[in-house]
């Protein structure tokens, strides 16, 4: 059927006709794909690479004990390799070190191993020195995967600089590891020297086991889940895997469907094009239709044009993509700046099964965009449509409000209805719904907004407006796209800034202090032993709250959260959290502790409930005296007192200090007094609250980076829904100008009427754009938040720069009709003689 | 009552007129308590060529619609060769349209982004017929039509007569049984209109066609074998 379909005539020449529009309809769908491309490759990269380095670190282990931070004792080790069913042990410690030299390269994933176990799990990481086999046993040799030695720009040979426990510890390099390819950068250790470096002697964090042939998984975790060490986690390396990777499931999935927004808008871009283009080719459809073209060839014809727009948008989009992400991840690491994955440069490894969905996602948003245009042209009545004068009925089709109302009322309901596995999908869903009903109800908001101003008497001006009145179908297709972009990127901005503005406020009220020291960089260094109760003796020391971070497991199937001891007054918690739910606890409950929002999210708990805390090697009970906010720990925290937790743990150990100072005491000196106090006192960070807040802020805006730069590509790719809409839209009207310049406007009359024409209609999409990025911002921050990370913001929208973007977005869009109409008012009276 | 102008005489093998309208009928569009137009009858045989005049909103073009397949009568019956047209579907009665009709308007209606050659071949290729022949009557056609040196050319670079040539020679280039030919001359000055339609005559009775002219020229009109008042009432005789 597609051969009977005259290609020149119905698909090819009328898009030759208006190559402008087109072009720039297949500019929109290919920095759609490409930008969409680029995230999911980083994503997958940064996942696969995350979850294949963790693969190979484990061997061939069946099962893995692991506890977070310093863990367990290494007795479980001993234990576990004499167990029934275990044919191999081996004692491993993994964690994270920040890297001092070479400076700005973020952290290193350490692995301390032991060589002669790991060499029989058949872990492929020991780089055999046949001159100096026992080279990996000495307490400075490090070897590093080829991704770290790549991300550190370093060399066999070479040394590196690592923050061990709040000490500076260079190392030197003696060799690649074999057999990690390019996943994951990662340094290989003796077991021995982590522990003696990192200050962790007789404790591992991970004891990888093989079982005996025969032995069941399940049988050994049934008989083992009972009596592991408080906190620990017994479960295969895949299931490790898979939970660290839904830990940035959401973030991943709201970055991915963030970045669809760009392809969405160009879906967009190509239905303002292709409604425009059979608006202009509305005659000859109908003429084709009267010579024995039926419906659904129309159909296919006008989606050829779609094709014909999506295929080389889908295809440019595709090296677009690759070289986007190659960028992105040169510059921004694995997880675009959000702190999901270690800092370090990947290898963009190929994808094409990637690679073919986002193409034809590509296709499919220009056949999406081409459908609607489509299906209504063909319903044109030929005989109407042959009638001159016709054309603001073909724009009138469109017009079908009770389907915008419909998709309204679907959009309420997907904003109402929970999260589907952890992902808001239904929200997701009706924001899409919010923009799809605007294309029903673009024209009569058009119609209808218009009327409440009343006509100027100034003529053009005045002729301006009834033009809006009388042809609002005409006006809401070419308006389409940028509405649809100017909204997503006003609810970003509000998203955005809402967040920041939040986190901003949250900083401020939890950064009560004076002074904030801290070991190091690294979350697990300590302060030297009494270095609190130094600290806190000093002279200008009003008083001081130290802080003790523990990882803990606390839930199944979901990373480790983070405990917080500090020295806070339980009758009195808000003066170092923001509380949100709060309940008193009786002397005859548990001991009190408070949850952060995002771990009441995840478990589900509530205030006056009591859970139990792996502390000391025993469960703890303890209630839930209240809800706290914190932007910090994005796996959830718990803060307890510090006694409480001294007390049950043993562990009297400080990674940092809060200090208030008394009154007039001068900050910097307070700095000065605080280093020489210490015998280390060089290593120490110390912050006030206002470093701390700008250096946040300062990571806040970097993890926004790609958010802003998807913003500013959405709005780009309005922009050309401008142009090509306003274009076309004067183009088509070239003989009504003519018309006009035979009743005795001049053109300089005719660019008035455009600009005037111009600035009501943009104002009238930035309006509606306006509102409807509004009411997306609440789903975002309503709704697809708190579902994706359980944590909620305030809604605070940015006026100044919404008013800026209204403001770019006014004067482009009237330049552009004005530019257009240039061009459309030259020869009149040529054009009035085709007529 | 039926009005029965002229009834066409039966063939041995019982095929019947080319075309039979019989008291058709059409309501005004938005007010269907009132008739546009009741009781049109007429029976077209093969090769005739029959005119229709009336004033100006009486439902001519809606009845050449309505012949086309393009709109549906709100009463009556109509065959076309014999095939009734009111149990087809619309794919149906545009194939039908495809196939055995062609049609010139008042606003010629060539498509702008097509040259000449292409505008006329648009029919043959629409139906699918051989490409090597296509070439040929093109040019045979444009040739006797007179405008076989603007073969290249586009529509914008052509006269209003040139224009409905093309439109002319595009009506006939599949050999249609029946052109349906809206006011062809209406945009014409006296010397170009005559042209069209002693070529429209011609070419109809070259191609064994017939053709219904709706047009307010008295003047067209005499080109035809038959000429038809129509009004509300139906078809009377001039």
């Amino acid at each position: 059927m597609i051969t009977r379909i005259p290609w020149q005539a119905a698909v090819w020449r009328p898009l030759r006709q208006r190559s402008g529009a087109s072009v720039l309809a297949i500019i929109g769908i290919a920095l759609g794909v490409a930008l969409g491309l680029a995230i999911a490759l980083i994503n997958m990269q940064a996942v696969s690479d995350f979850s294949t380095g963790l693969r190979r670190l484990s061997g061939q282990a069946d099962l893995a004990l692991t506890a977070p931070g310093r863990g367990f004792s290494e007795q479980w080790y001993v234990r576990l390799s004499m167990a029934k069913g275990v044919a191999v042990a081996t004692p491993e410690i993994r964690l994270q070190a920040p890297v001092l030299h070479p400076a700005s390269k973020g952290m290193l994933h350490i692995l301390g191993i032991d060589a002669f176990q790991a060499a029989r799990m058949g872990q492929p990481l020991l780089p055999f020195n046949l001159h100096n086999p026992l080279a990996m046993l000495t307490p400075d040799h490090i070897a590093l995967s080829p991704a770290a030695l790549a991300h550190l720009g370093l060399r066999v040979g070479d040394t590196l600089t690592l923050d061990a426990d709040g000490q500076p510890r260079t190392l030197q390099i003696i060799g690649e590891l074999p057999g990690m390819g390019d996943n994951g950068a990662f340094g290989v250790m003796d077991i021995a020297a982590v522990q003696w470096l990192w200050g962790q002697v007789g404790a591992v964090n991970q004891v990888d086991l093989r079982l005996r042939p025969g032995t069941s998984t399940g049988d050994f975790l049934a008989r083992w889940r009972g009596h592991l060490p408080a906190g620990a986690v017994l479960q295969s390396p895949a299931q490790q895997g898979r939970v660290a990777a839904d830990a940035s499931r959401a973030y991943r999935v709201n970055l991915l469907v963030l970045s669809l927004v760009a392809l969405f808008t160009g879906a967009f871009l190509v239905y303002s094009t292709l409604a425009m283009g059979v608006v202009r080719q509305r005659q000859q459809l109908a003429l084709l239709r009267v010579l024995g073209l039926r419906r659904r060839e129309v159909v296919l014809a006008v989606l050829l044009q779609g094709v014909v727009l999506g295929l080389p948008g889908a295809l440019l989009g595709l090296p677009l993509g690759v070289l986007a992400a190659r960028l992105a991840l040169a510059h921004m690491g694995g997880d675009l700046g959000a702190g999901y994955f270690s800092a370090t440069a990947l290898h963009l490894q190929w994808h094409p099964g990637l690679m073919l969905i986002f193409f034809v996602a590509g296709l499919g948003a220009a056949l999406t965009g081409a459908f609607l245009p489509a299906w209504e042209t063909s319903r044109a009545p030929p005989a109407l449509a042959l009638r001159a004068g016709s054309e603001e009925q073909g724009h009138q089709l469109r017009q079908h409000p009770w389907i915008g109302l419909l998709l309204l009322g679907l959009a309420l309901a997907g904003s109402l209805a929970p999260a589907i596995h952890g992902i808001p999908y239904l929200a997701y869903g009706a924001v899409a719904c919010l923009l799809f009903a605007l294309l029903f109800l673009l024209a009569p908001l058009l119609r209808g907004l218009p009327r409440l101003f009343p006509l100027p008497h100034a003529p053009v001006w005045r002729l301006a407006l009834e033009q809006l009145r009388g042809a609002p179908g005409r006006a809401a297709q070419s308006l389409a796209a940028v509405v649809v972009a100017f909204s997503l990127v006003v609810a970003m901005a509000v998203m955005v800034g809402s967040f920041r503005d939040s986190v901003a406020n949250w900083l401020t009220d939890i950064l009560r202090a004076d002074l904030y020291v801290q070991a190091g960089m690294n979350r697990d260094a300590f302060l030297p032993h009494g270095a609190a109760h130094q600290l806190c003796a000093l002279p200008n020391v009003r008083a001081c709250s130290p802080l003790r971070r523990v990882t803990l497991n606390l839930l199944p199937g979901h990373p480790p959260v983070m405990l917080l001891a500090r020295g806070m007054n339980s009758s009195d918690p808000e003066r170092e959290l923001q509380i949100l739910h709060a309940v008193r606890v009786g002397p005859q409950q548990p001991p009190p502790v408070w949850i952060s929002e995002i771990l009441a999210g995840i478990s589900g708990w509530q205030v006056g409930r009591v859970i139990h805390l792996p502390l000391g090697g025993q469960e703890r009970a303890v209630t839930i005296a209240g809800i706290y906010r914190d932007y910090a720990y994005q796996e959830g925290s718990v803060s307890i007192p510090i006694q409480q937790y001294r007390a049950w743990s043993g562990d009297d150990a400080v990674n940092g200090v809060a200090l208030w100072l008394r009154a007039g005491a001068a900050i910097p000196a307070a700095i000065r007094n605080l280093r020489q106090t210490l015998s280390d006192g060089g290593q120490l960070l110390v912050a006030t609250p206002k470093e701390i807040r700008s250096k946040s802020l300062r990571i806040f805006n970097q993890s926004f980076a790609a958010t802003y730069a998807l913003e500013a590509v959405a709005m780009v790719i309005g922009l050309l829904g401008v142009s090509s809409g306003f274009g076309a839209q004067t183009l088509m009207r070239r003989s009504e100008f003519a018309m006009l310049r035979h009743l005795g406007l001049r053109r300089r009359d005719l660019l008035i009427l455009l600009f005037a024409e111009g600035s009501i209609l943009s104002l009238l999409g930035i309006l509606i754009g306006g509102a409807l990025g509004i009411a997306i911002s609440v789903i975002l921050i309503e709704v697809v938040n708190p579902q994706s990370f359980h944590w909620h913001m305030g809604f605070h929208p940015s006026w100044p720069l919404l008013l800026t973007l209204s403001a770019i977005l006014w004067l482009a869009s009237t330049a552009t009709m004005v530019l257009a109409g240039r061009r459309a008012v030259r020869q009149t009276s040529a054009v009035l003689r085709d007529d | 009552m039926v009005n029965h102008l002229r009834l066409a005489k039966l063939g041995k093998d019982g095929v019947t007129a080319l075309l039979v309208l019989n008291n058709l009928a059409k309501r005004l569009p938005g007010d269907p308590q009132r008739w546009l137009f009741r009781n049109a009858s007429l029976n077209i045989a093969p090769a005739d060529f029959v005119a229709i005049m009336g004033e100006s909103g009486v439902g001519k073009s809606t009845l050449l619609n309505i012949i086309a397949g393009l709109d549906r009568p709100d009463a009556g019956h109509m065959t076309f060769k014999g095939q009734p047209l009111d149990t087809l579907d619309d794919d149906a009665r545009t194939l039908l349209r495809r196939r055995h009709m062609g049609f010139v308007f008042q606003a010629f209606h060539l498509i702008p982004q097509l040259t000449v050659e292409e505008n006329i071949a648009l029919p043959w290729r629409l139906n699918g017929l051989s490409r090597r022949d296509m070439n040929q009557r093109v040019k045979i056609l444009a040739e006797r039509l007179g405008i076989g040196s603007h073969l290249n050319a586009w529509p914008r670079e052509l006269s209003g007569g040139e224009m409905q040539r093309v439109a002319v020679a595009r009506a006939v280039v599949h050999r249609p049984s029946l052109i349906l030919a809206d006011e062809p001359t209406g945009s014409l000055d006296a010397e170009s209109a005559e042209t069209v339609l002693s070529l429209l005559r011609e070419a109809g009775e070259a191609e064994g066609a017939a053709v219904l002219l709706v047009t307010h020229s008295a003047t067209a009109a005499g080109w035809a074998q038959r000429r038809l008042r129509f009004d509300a009432q139906g078809f009377r005789f001039l």
